[in-house]
């Protein structure tokens, strides 16, 4: 029978910040552990904007093809696992012929607090372009 | 006391927001991992993975825990370095993912082997 919880907020019983979930197959997963604690796509050309976002309150432009992302509720440390990507094609439909690949932070280490996310193609020369993601899995503080 | 509750939809208090549980599990990483890969590489913080072994430069294994029930699994990266060089991660070249492990090589812009401050992996899908 199909069934339906309402609820605003989980708590683990034994542990807080811990609850599994049933997986596929026999094995569980940790609910917490397993949810992307922020994730965004940005549109790096022109004005820098946030396309869409979770958990992320403003973006800022650094630099050419350098970003951070401000995260609303920060994270516990800057140990959590980052992915990111790019188009090869901005929104404008333009296309970034010789892109090398997506490359990531240079000269620093992430912030707790912040996500900075860099692109560069064409040999290495950082560049602003669309469609930049990046999802982000770790401690909340 | 723990307990287990068997539900298919979870939605919040003002009937807002629902999500069905099986895009909950689906939709929650399975495993990730930030490791130091410079010096004698060292596992920064981590989910369901378990040892990391390092065969080169920029070229490391992850093992995990909780194997996934194949190799066909969504894996994603992200790097971050401290010495002015770009770095990526992707895929190990001539080493497929497997249900309990995979390889990934850290490449600096020239796709040149690199050891990154931080690399990052996140996977996605289904538990064995």
């Amino acid at each position: 029978m199909a069934s339906e919880l309402k609820v605003d907020k989980f708590t683990g019983v034994t542990t807080a910040g811990s609850i599994l979930v049933q997986g596929e197959g026999t094995a569980t997963t940790n609910l917490q552990q397993g949810l992307a604690k922020s994730w965004f796509t940005i549109n790096g050309t022109g004005t820098a904007a946030l396309l869409d976002s979770f958990n992320v309150g403003s973006l800022t432009d650094d630099a050419t093809g350098k970003f951070s992302a401000n995260l609303t509720s920060a994270m516990s440390n800057f140990n959590y696992a980052l992915a990111k990507t790019h188009a090869v094609d901005d929104p404008d439909g333009s296309s970034h012929a010789g892109d090398n690949g997506f490359y990531s932070h240079e000269g620093a280490l992430p912030k707790t607090t912040s996500v900075a996310s860099v692109c560069s193609h064409n040999g290495g020369d950082f560049a602003d372009v669309g469609y930049i993601s990046s999802s982000l899995h770790g401690d909340l503080a | 006391m723990a307990s287990i509750l068997r539900v298919n939809t979870i939605t919040d208090a003002s009937s807002n927001n629902s999500i069905a549980t099986s895009v909950l599990f689906n939709g929650s990483a399975k495993a990730w991992i930030n490791l130091d890969g410079t010096g004698t590489i060292g596992t920064n913080d981590s989910y369901n993975t378990g040892s990391i072994t390092d065969n080169g430069t920029g070229d490391y294994s992850i093992t995990i825990t909780n194997n996934m029930v194949n190799a066909l699994y969504s894996h994603t990266h992200g790097a971050y370095t401290a010495d002015n060089n770009s770095v990526s991660v992707r895929g190990s070249a001539g080493n497929a993912p497997a249900a309990g492990s995979i390889r990934v090589q850290c490449c600096a812009t020239g796709n040149s082997p690199d050891d990154a401050d931080q690399a990052c992996v996140t996977i996605h899908g289904d538990l064995a």
